[in-house]
């Protein structure tokens, strides 16, 4: 996280890619011990993700990061298990020993993204495919549309404000 | 969406620099408590005995139980603008201005005598005080509002009403400057329920614009 606040993409990625199994264990837990279905798993975790990326500027560097990470996992899941009517209640103390889980071949997938885009603008879409789907980086996009670095970045930003709103609100 | 598309999404965002909260919630309670000042000397006005009272303790106790709740709200504040912070140990800082606020409250019980206890509690201006309070505390409740949006807390709602307090200890701490009744009997009564019913705004409104 050091390092992702220096700019440095590689390790940023490396990061959230390490999380994820660790996000997909505490969801998983989560929902087995409210008794509900795993269906919506990944979508905590990517709920969950989102929301570390859109808070990083928060976290306090001299403070150790997965306390942190998992505090906002547990208040993602919570928001999710109330959502769906249950009574939530997840003690921070019963996450500390849980083994992150590994993808398994039908998940690693949440929202239908034809869904989620549908809710983006066309510009905030365009560019939200290009990268997921092309796998090209903020500044091969730029070329390609003919836009600055940073107002890629601008309207990728506010994509990903929207996506979390999405993860939030619709979808009860 | 696959989770690996989403990372790729998040990782073409870019770095954002740390954010200091602390710094920015000082900032903000800075602006919001001159806006208050500006609004006392240029709009309500100090009392005009002001300097007489200056040595009437219960005068002072006034300034002491608000400048209490704005250090010990500030404070609540800065913690539960983080994630991973439980409410409880936050919220009992409030021990902090009400322990001040029971030592005034016993010190003039056993001042008073009790047929006059009614008269005290219920003051001269009530009313005012429950409208000026608030009137002043506008100012720092959306300067607070606005810095903490940046924040990342557990409960959006329950960092909205401590923001709310805040302002309200800021703005009973200027209004302490016009009020004609001292009476930490008064006190108890009405500059609580003003701020309460700040609390309950910045609630309200923190549960909207603080939800992430």
């Amino acid at each position: 996280m050091r390092a992702a606040h220096s700019g440095d993409e590689v390790a940023y990625k490396r990061l959230l890619t390490d999380l994820t199994p660790f996000l997909r264990g505490l969801a998983r837990e989560g929902f087995r011990r409210s008794g509900v279905g795993t269906d919506e798993v990944e979508d905590v975790v990517q709920e969950t993700l989102i929301a570390v990326h859109l808070k990083r500027h928060t976290w306090d560097p001299t403070q150790p990061l997965v306390p942190w990470v998992r505090a906002i996992a547990r208040n993602k899941l919570i928001d999710t298990l109330r959502r769906r009517g249950r009574r939530a209640q997840v003690p921070i103390e019963d996450f500390e020993d849980i083994l992150p889980a590994e993808v398994s071949q039908s998940e690693g997938a949440g929202m239908d993204a034809a869904v989620m885009l549908k809710a983006l603008p066309e510009k905030q879409r365009e560019i939200v495919k290009a990268i997921t789907m092309d796998g090209q980086s903020a500044h091969e996009v730029a070329s390609k549309f003919g836009m600055t670095d940073v107002a890629v970045r601008v309207t990728l930003h506010r994509a990903l404000k929207k996506l979390a709103d999405t993860y939030r609100g619709e979808r009860s | 969406m696959k989770t690996d598309d989403l990372i790729k999404l998040l990782v073409a965002d870019g770095p954002r620099p740390t954010v200091d909260t602390s710094r920015n919630v000082l900032w903000a309670s800075a602006l919001g408590a001159l806006t208050a000042a500006v609004l006392l000397t240029f709009a309500i006005g100090a009392r005009g005995d002001f300097k007489v009272a200056m040595y009437e303790w219960r005068f002072v106790a006034k300034f002491v139980v608000a400048a209490a709740l704005v250090v010990a709200m500030s404070r609540a504040v800065l913690m539960l603008s983080r994630p991973d912070v439980t409410a409880r140990r936050a919220l009992m800082l409030v021990a902090l201005p009400v322990g001040l606020l029971a030592l005034a409250l016993v010190g003039e019980m056993a001042a008073q005598p009790l047929a006059t206890w009614s008269e005290w509690a219920m003051g001269t201006n009530f009313l005012v005080c429950l409208v000026t309070i608030p009137m002043l505390a506008v100012g720092p409740l959306v300067a607070l509002l606005w810095v903490l949006r940046s924040s990342a807390p557990q409960s959006p709602q329950l960092l909205g009403g401590v923001a709310g307090a805040l302002a309200g200890g800021i703005g009973a701490f200027f209004y302490a400057a016009h009020c004609t009744d001292d009476s930490p009997m008064f006190v108890a009564i009405w500059y609580t329920l003003a701020i309460l019913i700040l609390a309950s705004i910045g609630a309200l409104i923190g549960r909207r614009v603080l939800a992430w």
